[in-house]
């Protein structure tokens, strides 16, 4: 136990250096390059208007909303995997993303998007959306006096996913040309919030449903032994299950508002953390958290680094990496 | 899926079937009357007759059915029997109730290939794209099989579902990065989006041969499918050469998918509700399976196209959503029911 303890500490450690290394590789990359002595010298005050600029307004929001997405994916894939105790669920799988696309799409259709009270308004739809999939699915999948079995749950979620991806379609339809390029940049995951303004909205969004989900690690340790057992030991099942998920809904509904939709990202950081930490909650869960945040940094530094890839949205290249991963996790379930 | 063969029940399919058949034409035909004479402006069926059988071109109204309505209609009925063929050799060859080439990935692997073929043949002939279809669609196919077989248990239906839906996930992201790196994002939407709106006949004479032979070679199989649906064990205790069987089947899909996204696109759903409908109509016995998908599935499209044009008039409703809206109740309803069977 104390090994595995010591491990999780590392792995979470590692992955935070690795995070603040891809930030600066990424800080680098772009149309017009500056070197690290010139980032320096900006974060210290000392530079042109013209490297402030770059960096300020240009790469700094967009990777602070690349971190914040896969932050918010992998922390919410992480919780959901305990808590239905299958390692298929996530954000994407269950239906949750495409959601909370709905109604992003319902806002785009009927809102001003740049005015300010539908930025407000675009988180908390969202969360609407995911909140009605993910009941919508349990109440499908549920049936009395029996275990809801794992793969019969992402059925649902993938049909019902389907459906919801109906309806969004149809909505894109309705829409203007600004706005259909807008889904349609939306729909194939293109950071498209990478502007202080909505960071300002999101990020204590983000850190506030993040800390309360870390503070009940414990019992999220709990869950993973099963609802026999976590009750047993004393845990108000279904209390904490509700709440719980509500956090987790709520964490991927804001990513998917502003980040757009990326399907594998919740599905993949989890694994990854589990692999290399094992199933002690204090450290996987921001393990898994970090793993999201550089797995949407790396890839989205990769399409503005190469030529080959320019212009082709974040959630293409994610979704080109983890699907084959995705494919081996299939193979190798029992 | 276990299919019920208890023998009582499937010779009452056979006698009803010539009568399923019949009815099943019949509302093929008023189908595809209604989508002649329907749609932006509508004609008298007088008008349509006289089209079709004593044409006539100074008339406009000639005109518009010779070059849009009945191309459009034909396609429909083309599409359909594939698609729904399709999915009832799926059906019986897999043993797998939720088998469909939209949600196998197959679809989306023949529209990828439609991408590469116009990226690097650009304004190629209608063959090359169907060829490159056809690829595309056996490598999307051999890689959901290879991933939903792989490991422990073989293959079920919940996971061949899960193995298609990262597959079709996958070639979907491929097409989009393809469309916008070649710029070819327009001409792929016809293809992304499900429509029959812009047939061409040229485009149908060059899908009419494989079509013929995709459907031939399912009709031809049907009784080796209804064994193959029983169990391995049977088929080959009755002496049926299975992997042959196999073989031949997976062509015939292939040719009938490729061809089918070709003409409208990725459509799902049609080849799951189909089989299972004519199935619940006639037994388990894939000889009237196979015909009654065919010509339901037809029947089924051109009436979901006509929907999509006439409702909402004059935009058109993408028969994609169409089928969505359709299929998701049914595919539930499908998979609700293996689980109960399997417990």
């Amino acid at each position: 136990m104390k090994v595995k303890q010591a491990r999780g500490w590392s792995v979470t450690l590692a992955f935070a250096v690795l995070l603040f290394l891809l930030v600066l590789v990424s800080l680098n990359t772009g149309k017009m390059s500056l070197r690290l002595g010139e980032i320096m010298e900006v974060f210290l005050g000392a530079a042109s208007e013209r490297n402030e600029t770059i960096v300020y307004q240009f790469r700094m929001p967009r990777i602070v909303l690349a971190a914040l997405v896969g932050f918010g994916m992998g922390g919410a894939g992480v919780v959901l995997q305990t808590l239905l105790r299958n390692d298929m669920a996530s954000p994407g799988t269950l239906g949750i993303s495409a959601g909370a696309g709905l109604f992003v799409m319902l806002v785009i259709a009927g809102f001003q998007i740049t005015a300010l009270p539908s930025r407000y308004l675009l988180p908390v739809l969202a969360f609407v959306g995911g909140i009605t999939s993910a009941v919508l699915i349990f109440l499908l999948a549920y049936r009395h006096h029996a275990e809801v079995s794992p793969t019969g749950l992402i059925l649902t979620g993938v049909a019902v996913g389907t459906g919801y991806g109906a309806l969004t379609l149809m909505i894109t339809l309705k829409l203007d040309d600004n706005q259909m390029e807008f889904a349609q940049r939306w729909n194939a995951g293109s950071l498209w919030g990478d502007d202080w303004n909505y960071i300002g909205i999101m990020l204590p969004l983000v850190a506030g449903i993040w800390l309360y989900l870390y503070s009940r690690y414990r019992i999220l340790d709990l869950f993973a032994l099963g609802q026999l057992l976590a009750k047993g030991l004393g845990v108000r099942i279904r209390y904490q299950f509700v709440s719980l998920a509500l956090a987790a809904v709520a964490l991927s509904s804001v990513s998917v508002a502003f980040g757009g939709s990326f399907f594998f990202v919740g599905l993949i950081a989890p694994h990854i953390a589990r692999r290399l930490c094992g199933g002690n909650h204090a450290w996987l869960l921001p393990a898994s958290s970090l793993a999201g945040a550089l797995l949407v940094l790396a890839a989205d530094t990769l399409v503005r680094s190469s030529i080959a890839i320019v212009g082709i949205p974040t959630g293409i290249v994610i979704t080109l990496i983890s699907a084959p991963y995705f494919l081996y996790l299939l193979a190798r379930i029992k | 899926m276990t299919q019920p063969q208890h023998s009582a029940g499937r010779s009452q399919g056979g006698r009803l079937f010539p009568l399923y058949m019949t009815a099943g034409a019949l509302m093929l035909l008023a189908a595809a009357a209604a989508s002649v004479s329907f749609g932006a402006a509508d004609m008298s069926l007088a008008t349509a007759w006289g089209a079709v059988f004593g044409f006539n071109p100074d008339i406009s109204e000639h005109q518009v059915i010779r070059a849009l309505r009945l191309p459009r209609t034909l396609a429909g009925i083309v599409v359909g029997a594939s698609l729904a063929v399709c999915g009832a050799v799926m059906q019986g060859t897999t043993r797998n109730p939720l088998a469909d080439s939209g949600l196998m990935g197959i679809s989306s692997g023949a529209a990828c290939g439609i991408a590469v073929s116009l990226a690097l043949v650009p304004g190629g002939p209608y063959l090359t794209q169907m060829m490159f279809s056809c690829i595309g669609a056996a490598l999307a196919t051999s890689l959901t099989y290879l991933f939903a077989s792989a490991g422990g248990r073989g293959m079920t239906p919940q996971r061949l579902v899960l193995a298609g839906l990262s597959i079709s996930m996958l070639f979907g992201a491929l097409t989009s990065a393809i469309a916008i790196k070649y710029r070819i994002g327009k001409e792929m939407i016809h293809w992304t989006s499900g429509s029959t709106a812009s047939i061409s006949w040229i485009e149908l004479a060059v899908a009419m041969p494989l079509f013929a032979l995709g459907i031939g070679t399912a009709l031809a199989i049907s009784r080796s499918v209804t064994l193959l649906s029983m169990g391995d064990d049977v088929a080959s205790g009755l002496g049926l050469q299975a992997r042959r069987i196999r073989l031949i089947a997976t062509l015939a899909v292939l040719a009938l998918t490729g061809l089918a996204v070709v003409i409208v696109g990725p459509i799902g759903f049609v080849g799951l509700i189909i089989p299972h409908l004519a199935r619940f109509l006639v037994g388990a016995d894939y000889r009237y399976i196979i015909p009654m998908s065919a010509i339901y599935g037809a029947g089924f499209l051109v009436l979901a196209d006509l929907f999509g044009r006439l409702y909402n008039r004059p935009h058109e409703t993408p028969l994609g959503f169409i089928f969505a809206v359709i299929g998701v109740p049914c595919f539930l309803y499908i998979a609700r029911k293996i689980r109960r069977e399997t417990q």
